[in-house]
């Protein structure tokens, strides 16, 4: 099987988990929805293309490894819901307001508080299953040059490096990440033990985990579950 | 097409942005924490000084002729015969823009990008479909509507603008009606380690007598000097869109003299203006003494990597983190080859050769920009 080998070096990434309330907290690897999100915009897709993200949602499977272990970021921020701009603009094209009802959360200053994960390197094994445009070739060349900037997650974490390491081949995407040498991660912290999340169907973990990493694209929220390992990886000798 | 937006600037001791507890930003980094200023607390007094700096573009307002160039092109192409196609867009624009219009072509620019001409192309198109033999009346109906009316205001008011042409708008859950950033900024962080000091400080009462003690108040601020490395990316076609309502592959073919006022201004704000807080007791005011700017079609990235090694406190700080920039640089470009296109640089720390003859900051912005639309 062909895939593509990806680095994630930033000063820092989120991985939008579960959202409760005003606090935005990320998951601990990538999920489908966040590298959907990120091939689609390197394909130069946007919001509205919902069909050709969901179609691209089904068919990625990804592995992930943490090379430098990252530390938890947690920022707070503040947005004063009166400002002009923000007050009696929300039209939509479905032909009438959409508001922010009632309630104490709906006007003054909203906080809300972003994690991110600072400080880490993480690599990644992506592959897409079937034929269908776009292919790994697609993906590839549009990660090479892609149509907008790349970010990890959130607009403000942009890479240090190309995203694209190259192309592998293995029969499972953990195998692809055992094989790999560790990436040279400088004065960061490199993990004890090397921490990976991979697809359960890919075998070789003990307990699998429902991850809730899918998007409804059309509906935008989050919607579905895939099954990961996550655990120590051993590193192929 | 990306412009690149790399600064370095030197602030004495501050409190530049703060978390929940009162205390100054910070992130791990690399061998040590360091100084932290957020994307949200840069974008916002960037987004004050634009305004101030372009006054002459009400925050909203691009072009003149959206809806004879972007909107009538439009209806005429989905088969609406042009007599018609005008009749209607005339009615609708009358609606939307408030006080009515006398022409097409306004004599005021208006505020609308390309989520906004997709939502009236669409409407024109079931006015049509509504009733093909009188498309008008069908469209009078719709545009009395009450919530269609609320919409509208709504939409006119909610206007891309300048400020979200460059920062993005998502005011509601519709994606047909987001608007992307095409500005996308990081965090910025200290290129050494957090140094900081509590600065206890008292009010003292003025009218207390001898035999009474203490003060009026007493507190503690956290304070702290840093050299911040900044990084900005905007993603010119997108910019384009959002600012005409053109399609993003047709940024290189619509006027380029508001966009490049529009970069020249956002340059000049982010070199020079101060995300700074407590204002009256630490004057925060200080300037980029490097600005590195790279036009070019490859992946972007930040070169905070330079400073993954805590540069030590000693010497002069910001040429230290020049000639660390420059040298990060040549290694990238000797292991990825160049890394972009057109690189120009102003710099007040002139002996750490880039390869590049530095210029004011004027003639790098200059430089750059035409790069952009050569």
């Amino acid at each position: 099987m062909a895939c593509l080998l990806l680095r994630f070096d930033a000063p820092i990434m989120s991985f939008g988990g579960v959202c409760v309330d005003q606090i935005n907290p990320s998951d601990t690897f990538p999920g489908k929805a966040m590298i959907t999100g990120l091939i689609g915009n390197a394909l130069g897709w946007d919001h509205r293309d919902t069909d050709r993200l969901d179609g691209l949602q089904d068919r990625l499977r990804i592995a992930a490894r943490w090379d430098a272990e990252p530390q938890r970021l947690i920022d707070y921020h503040t947005v004063f819901l009166g400002q002009d701009h923000l007050v009696g603009t929300g039209w939509t094209t479905r032909g009438r307001t959409e508001g922010r009802g009632s309630g104490q959360a709906t006007s003054g200053t909203h906080i809300r508080y972003r994690h991110y994960l600072a400080n880490g390197v993480l690599t990644a094994a992506i592959t897409v299953l079937g034929d269908d445009i776009p292919t790994l070739e697609n993906i590839e060349q549009a990660l090479k040059y892609p149509a907008r900037p790349l970010f990890l997650g959130r607009k403000t974490c942009i890479p240090s490096e190309p995203i694209l390491v190259g192309r592998r081949h293995a029969a499972h995407l953990i195998d692809v990440l055992r094989a790999e040498p560790l990436a040279d991660i400088g004065p960061r912290r490199r993990p004890q033990v090397v921490t990976a999340r991979w697809p359960a169907d890919d075998g070789g973990g003990y307990q699998p985990e429902a991850v809730y990493d899918r998007r409804d694209w059309g509906a935008n929220m989050p919607r579905g579950v895939h099954h990961y390992f996550t655990g120590p990886m051993e590193m192929m000798p | 097409m990306f412009l690149q937006i790399h600064t370095l600037v030197s602030y004495p001791a501050s409190l530049l942005n703060r978390d929940d507890a009162g205390l100054a930003k910070r992130i791990p980094f690399g061998n040590a924490t360091r100084l932290r200023i957020s994307s949200q607390c840069l974008k916002r007094h960037w987004r004050d000084s634009l305004q101030e700096n372009l006054p002459d573009i009400p925050d909203g307002l691009r072009t003149r002729h959206f809806f004879t160039r972007v909107v009538l092109p439009r209806v005429v192409a989905a088969g609406i015969p042009e007599d018609s196609a005008r009749r209607l867009i005339e009615t609708l624009a009358n609606t939307v823009i408030t006080g009515g219009m006398k022409e097409l072509d306004m004599s005021q620019p208006v505020l609308f990008g390309a989520r906004e001409a997709d939502y009236l192309v669409r409407l024109i198109q079931d006015a049509v479909a509504a009733q093909p033999d009188n498309p008008l009346e069908a469209l009078k109906k719709r545009l009395s509507d009450k919530s269609e009316k609320e919409n509208l205001k709504a939409m006119s008011k909610s206007a891309t603008g300048l400020t979200g042409a460059l920062f993005g708008r998502f005011v509601t859950s519709d994606l047909l009606a987001r608007v992307d950033a095409p500005v996308h900024v990081a965090h910025a962080m200290t290129v050494h380690a957090a140094n900081t000091e509590m600065d206890y400080f008292t009010v003292v009462d003025d009218l207390s007598s001898d035999e009474e003690t203490g003060a009026a108040h007493a507190n503690q601020a956290e304070l702290g000097a840093g050299v911040f490395y900044g990084y900005v990316v905007v993603d010119l076609p997108l910019f384009i869109s959002n600012l005409t309502g053109c399609n993003r592959t047709e940024w290189k073919n619509q006027e380029t003299q508001l966009p490049k006022r529009v970069l020249e201004s956002l340059i000049h704000i982010i070199a020079s203006k101060s995300p700074g807080a407590k204002l009256g007791s630490t004057a925060p005011y200080s300037r980029a003494e490097t600005v590195l700017l790279e036009v070019g079609r490859e992946q972007p990235r930040t070169l905070a990597n330079a400073f993954l090694e805590a540069i030590p406190m000693k010497n002069h700080l910001v040429r230290q983190a020049t000639a660390c920039m420059r040298d990060y640089l040549n290694r990238m470009d000797g292991m990825y080859g160049r890394t972009s296109d057109v690189r120009t640089l102003a710099t007040i720390h002139e002996t750490v050769d880039f390869g590049i003859s530095p210029s004011s900051l004027d003639e790098a912005i200059q430089s750059a920009l035409e790069a952009i639309w050569s």
